[in-house]
């Protein structure tokens, strides 16, 4: 009695949850449209991903059946770039020397799994692990968010352009300023002679020194515009100070 | 704080010693002016045995009225600080170094009872030597044991009594006067290593302006000095650049044209068609080695001589720009842009009229060394003295004032109060 293609997913199904394997949706798997009607189930064991394909067809003879599992080994070898496994999986009576190459399968990577009618899960032929390349299945989507990401690092590298532009600006006016400062230090420094030689024409002082009497200078007597804030009262009185 | 006493206050007394006028007086606005020359008197002559006169020289106004022929002025007429140093043997010019100073003290001698003589701050040339330094001690020693007119005397290099005037501590004086040109470096001292004197200032422009005289007719005036001196400081311009300025002068002579009306005379200089040459007087000033002058060197117009810094010569005629950036150079890279940033052009050689009408082509001295150093990337601020004729006597004035009392003459420091009561 051969086996409804629902009693072997079925199996197929206890035998996965046995392993502990993951099952996935199609949606979750980049996979172009074409290839993913070849596949029955997608598990995850994991960080490998892993295809079964039942064959499930009537035949009129060994010879027959031969050739349709060797043109859907030929499709599932398509299926070699979307995961690190794949698997065709085959009710136990196709199973046999006079309708299956075992030699084929190992060539082409695909492992074989029969079921008996008893729901008895053997992996006969074991699937060679293959790298996915995840690149070839890039989907327009992935593109458009890709294309979306470039101009928006686009943006942000002229973002950072134009920041670039401000900060030389802000630096050339720090220059300018620490000029400027520089300017309003000399200039504090003249104040603060004017400011010392003040008290002297603003208000009367008596002062007294070594070697000649010194007189107060009155209120009002001015001394010449070039002597008033001159830097140089302060720096001359400082000869022979030591200063 | 900083106590100026009173007695410094009134009796602080400058004296620059230029190399044509003698300022002088205690603390003003402005000091008292004479020329800085002297006409001896010829003992021989019959107005010395007529007249009385007493005098052997004469000094101040009074010198015009003894004035004779021009031959008289030759032999007679002396301009002591001509090149801004006396030769020290030269006797007739420190005699009137002597009177001239005489003259300016007992002009402003109180008659205040406390008086106990002026403190006396001399400007002498950059390049003076020591015993120009001695002499003027001594001559002030002599007047005060005479008149009792000096309590101190000091003498400070012109550069930096400009830089005191300017009041400006750190910076590069330029100072061109008649007979010489000096550059010094100043950082609260003047760095005596680095002062370059060009053997080149005013007189350099009379001579160039004589040869424009007579290369237009009028050979019979030259030998007027006063004249050729009055001519350009009337008619010379300094050129922003001397080729453009000499073709747009040759294109539109009636704007460029020089007149010039000699003062209650009837005499009238035009220089016509050659009034292109009025940039020449200028631009000498600041390029002697231009090629156009180089015919009138052939000619027989001095050229300048060389000096030297240090081991180096340095050519007479060389571009001021040049000498200002070699001057620089001898100072450390660290001070270097700090004298940059304040370049002050004092004396009369750099005071020249920028006429409305030509300011197109014709500017000031400032504005034609910014130029020149700009053209060898050097972006330096430069300034004339706000009062050239008299920056000198001002910071004279500053330095008698601020200088303690008791800091004394050092002939290695070069600095202090030269006392001998």
């Amino acid at each position: 009695m051969l086996l409804s293609r629902t009693q072997i997913i079925n199996y197929l199904k206890e035998y996965i949850a046995k392993k502990n394997f993951k099952l996935l949706l199609a949606e979750e798997v980049l996979l172009p449209p074409s290839l993913a009607e070849l596949i029955d189930l997608i598990v995850r064991d994991g960080d490998n991903i892993i295809f079964f394909s039942i064959f499930f067809q009537k035949a009129f003879s060994d010879p027959q059946l031969r050739k349709l599992i060797y043109l859907e080994l030929a499709k599932l070898s398509k299926l070699t770039s979307y995961a690190n496994k794949v698997y065709l999986v085959l009710p136990e009576e196709y199973v046999k020397p006079t309708i299956l190459d075992g030699k084929l399968f190992e060539d082409v990577g695909i492992g074989l799994i029969s079921i008996s009618t008893d729901g008895t899960v053997k992996e006969i032929i074991p699937a060679r692990p293959f790298e996915r390349a995840l690149s070839i299945g890039i989907s327009k989507d992935i593109k458009r968010k890709i294309s979306a990401l470039e101009e928006k690092i686009l943006r942000v590298e002229e973002t950072i352009k134009r920041y670039r532009e401000d900060l030389d600006n802000v630096i050339s006016s720090v220059r300018d300023l620490t000029n400027q400062l520089s300017r309003v230090f000399d200039e504090v420094n003249s104040l603060r002679a004017a400011i010392a030689s003040t008290p002297l024409t603003a208000r009367t002082q008596t002062l007294v020194s070594e070697t000649e009497e010194r007189v107060s200078i009155e209120v009002g007597e001015e001394l010449p515009s070039f002597v008033k804030d001159n830097p140089w009262l302060l720096e001359l009185s400082k000869r022979g100070r030591g200063e | 704080m900083i106590s100026i006493e009173e007695y410094r206050r009134k009796y602080a007394f400058g004296e620059d010693y230029g190399t044509s006028e003698y300022k002088f007086g205690p603390v003003a606005e402005r000091p008292d002016v004479i020329e800085n020359r002297g006409f001896i008197i010829d003992k021989s002559s019959i107005v010395y045995r007529i007249a009385g006169i007493t005098k052997n020289i004469i000094v101040g106004p009074e010198v015009s009225m003894y004035l004779g022929s021009r031959e008289d002025m030759a032999r007679f007429l002396v301009y002591p600080m001509r090149d801004g140093v006396i030769g020290k043997d030269d006797e007739r010019a420190w005699s009137v170094i002597y009177e001239i100073t005489k003259y300016g003290l007992l002009k402003f001698k109180p008659s205040d009872p406390k008086f106990k003589g002026f403190y006396v701050t001399a400007a002498l040339s950059a390049i003076a030597p020591k015993y120009m330094y001695e002499k003027v001690f001594e001559i002030h020693k002599k007047i005060d044991e005479e008149y009792g007119v000096v309590k101190a005397v000091t003498i400070i290099p012109q550069p930096l009594a400009v830089a005191i005037a300017q009041k400006t501590i750190t910076c590069i004086v330029v100072e061109s006067g008649h007979g010489n040109t000096q550059i010094t470096p100043i950082s609260r001292y003047p760095i005596r290593g680095a002062i370059i004197s060009l053997n080149r200032g005013g007189a350099e422009a009379n001579d160039i302006t004589a040869e424009i005289l007579k290369d237009s007719g009028y050979g019979d005036l030259v030998h007027e000095e006063k004249l050729v001196r009055m001519v350009k400081e009337a008619i010379g311009l300094i050129p922003r650049n001397l080729n453009e300025a000499i073709k747009k002068a040759r294109e539109d002579k009636d704007r460029f044209r020089a007149v010039f009306k000699v003062p209650n005379t009837p005499t009238v200089i035009d220089l016509g068609d050659n009034s292109w040459m009025r940039f020449l007087i200028g631009e000498i000033v600041f390029d002697p080695e231009n090629e156009i002058f180089e015919s009138y060197y052939k000619r027989g117009m001095p050229r300048p001589r060389d000096t030297r810094l240090g081991d180096e010569i340095i050519r007479g005629t060389i571009n001021l720009a040049d000498a200002i950036i070699k001057s620089a150079q001898k100072t450390p890279l660290e001070l270097q842009p700090h004298l940059y940033k304040r370049i002050i052009l004092s004396g009369g050689n750099f005071a020249w009229k920028v006429p409305e009408l030509l300011k197109d082509v014709a500017v000031d001295a400032a504005t034609k060394i910014k130029a020149l150093l700009k053209e060898r990337n050097i972006d330096a601020i430069v300034e004339l003295t706000r009062d050239p004729m008299y920056s000198v006597w001002k910071g004279c004035i500053v330095y008698s004032i601020a200088v303690p009392d008791d800091y004394l003459w050092s002939w290695r420091r070069m600095e202090g109060w030269y006392k001998w009561r």
